[in-house]
């Protein structure tokens, strides 16, 4: 949808996952189906515009989003049956799945990861692993779709600090990848590019090519389909050619990670 | 096509727009040449002004959905400026409301023919464009006239030929001679992302962002709610630019913001667009309060 004029959408629903992050449920008035780690662009009235990653979509699209700046502010605000602009899919989405792929999400990166998810498992596709690092153990979302996708996927969870009902890993996502199960595979980072540096160090020493690293970048995309300039990483535009770039594309470009 | 025109009759060409079409076009006020609405022909000069009629596209601040009708006539434009008009359109053209009003504008451009003060134009196409709908050159008694839209030709037109054509190629190699094309061969793969003039840049530039504003071929804008949703130009200058949510910025000082002007103007465009975002208009240079000047940039890389 390349135009700057929001389509009007009501929330269905909306569920909070945490102090600081909601899923929305909105209704899909945009005919294109997305593709997993596409995104769109969210109109909040008296706010503004972001660009939010979608999560699930099938009779609504399903976003969810933390809350850390003017716009998330008010959209946090909204209730059930209040209405959103949208426009939208953008961006390239994550590579097909083709061989074993190792999804590493830090924080509000899990949103897309389980786009891809739930994607390739409707599709029969179980040759995945989940390495999801949170801050707190009550910073973690979607803790039913967790424990559902165990049934099917290897999914590993560590926290930054851990409280007194944790028992599980404690320590940043790196700290477990010696669980990865298959070196030999894609590797899909989505989270802080803090988390992307360490982690792509971690996966070098492990052997694994720049090419099988596949990032998902965040810039200030204010259109979506690359005419407002925002979002450049040296050549690229992050709406359009991104968001999910190849680590071997960009890692040239001393902007890239930053 | 080719036409020529006395001199004396562009005042009457001009009010026999104004009778069909809404003109604009440079006029003087008080000590000031600027982009105005012209009553009658005799108010028109093809002084240059200090910005270009980039607005007319491009609005700097628009309220999205919201496009004016109206078709305009815009004579006196400067050849650097269009040509700044004819990037944007490779950038902004698939925007469905930019190029609706693309349509409904008609620049009829002026073919300087003395070089200005800070323009190196001659480094890209010159001042003779080879993409117009009316290009106007002063050769002294008459204009030559280049016509690509017969239904602006107007009744004093004379029919043109090898004559005015030979005079266009006279005027155009002197003009070459007085400015020096700079050399930009490469220039894309010769700049670099560690140059010292972004620093050096940086300590002068007090980030005004009026460079991007006067540029032909800045297309960068933001989008944000006032009561509605609008769009207005932005500035890669900016320290707000890139910041995201989180005050997560990766471009936090400004030697970088520099940078990414003059990268992405000389090299990261050129990649995608295999031509230099850059017409030579020296507007940018002229209006920089510091005088942060690009053809310093360019001869240094």
């Amino acid at each position: 949808m390349r135009s700057m004029i929001p389509v009007k959408s009501r929330i269905i629903d909306i569920y909070k996952e945490t102090d600081d992050i909601k899923t929305f449920i909105v209704e899909k008035t945009i005919d294109e189906d997305p593709v997993p780690g596409q995104f769109y662009e969210i109109y909040v009235r008296d706010a503004g515009e972001i660009p939010i990653s979608i999560a699930s979509w099938n009779d609504g699209l399903i976003f969810s989003v933390k809350r850390v700046g003017a716009v998330t502010e008010k959209l946090h605000k909204l209730v059930k049956g209040d209405y959103i602009g949208l426009r939208g899919p953008y961006g390239n989405g994550f590579p097909e799945h083709r061989r074993f792929t190792v999804l590493i999400a830090g924080g509000i990166g899990l949103p897309p990861a389980r786009s891809y998810i739930e994607y390739w498992l409707s599709k029969g596709a179980k040759d995945m692993q989940l390495l999801y690092g949170a801050r707190t153990p009550s910073d973690i979302v979607y803790k039913k779709l967790l424990d559902y996708w165990s049934n099917y996927i290897d999914v590993q969870i560590t926290v930054d600090r851990g409280d007194s009902t944790w028992d599980g890993n404690v320590g940043v996502v790196t700290t477990i990848f010696n669980r990865i199960k298959n070196k030999d595979a894609d590797f899909l980072i989505i989270g802080p590019e803090i988390m992307m540096k360490f982690s792509i160090i971690e996966l070098k020493k492990m052997g694994v090519s720049d090419d099988n690293i596949y990032l998902s970048m965040e810039r200030r995309m204010k259109c979506g389909f690359g005419i407002c300039g925002h979002c450049n990483i040296g050549r690229y535009y992050v709406c359009k050619d991104g968001p999910v770039f190849r680590y071997s594309t960009i890692k040239d470009i001393p902007e890239a990670i930053h | 096509m080719i036409y020529k025109l006395k001199k004396e009759f562009l005042q009457e060409y001009i009010d026999d727009l104004i009778k069909n079409y809404e003109v604009w076009g440079p006029k003087k006020i008080g000590n000031d040449v600027i982009f105005s609405k012209l009553e009658k022909g005799s108010e028109f000069t093809d002084e240059r002004t200090i910005l270009g009629p980039k607005n007319f596209i491009y609005p700097p601040r628009e309220k999205i959905g919201e496009i004016d009708d109206k078709e305009v006539i815009v004579i006196g434009v400067k050849s650097c400026d269009l040509l700044g008009y004819r990037m944007l359109d490779d950038v902004l053209g698939i925007d469905p409301s930019y190029a609706e009003r693309r349509k409904r504008v008609h620049f009829l451009n002026f073919v300087c023919t003395e070089p200005c003060q800070y323009g190196f134009c001659t480094t890209f196409s010159g001042p003779r464009l080879m993409e117009y709908e009316m290009q106007f050159t002063d050769i002294g008694n008459y204009y030559v006239i280049e016509c690509n839209n017969k239904n602006l030709i107007g009744k004093r037109f004379e029919e043109g030929g090898e004559n005015e054509i030979k005079a266009l190629e006279i005027i155009m190699s002197d003009f070459y001679k007085k400015m020096p094309p700079l050399d930009v061969k490469d220039l894309d793969k010769k700049i670099s992302w560690n140059d010292p003039k972004y620093a050096e840049f940086a300590k002068r530039c007090i980030s005004c962002g009026a460079c991007n504003f006067a540029c032909p071929t800045c297309f960068c804008f933001d989008t944000y709610d006032d009561n509605g949703l609008y769009r207005e130009w932005d500035s890669c200058i900016l320290s707000g630019f890139t910041r995201m949510a989180g005050n997560i910025n990766p471009r936090p000082i400004l030697d970088l913001r520099l940078r990414q002007r003059f990268m992405h103007k000389l090299k990261f465009h050129y990649e995608n667009f295999s031509y230099y975002l850059c017409t030579g208009c020296g507007r940018c240079i002229e209006t920089c309060p510091v005088r942060i000047d690009i053809r310093d940039f360019i001869r240094g890389v």
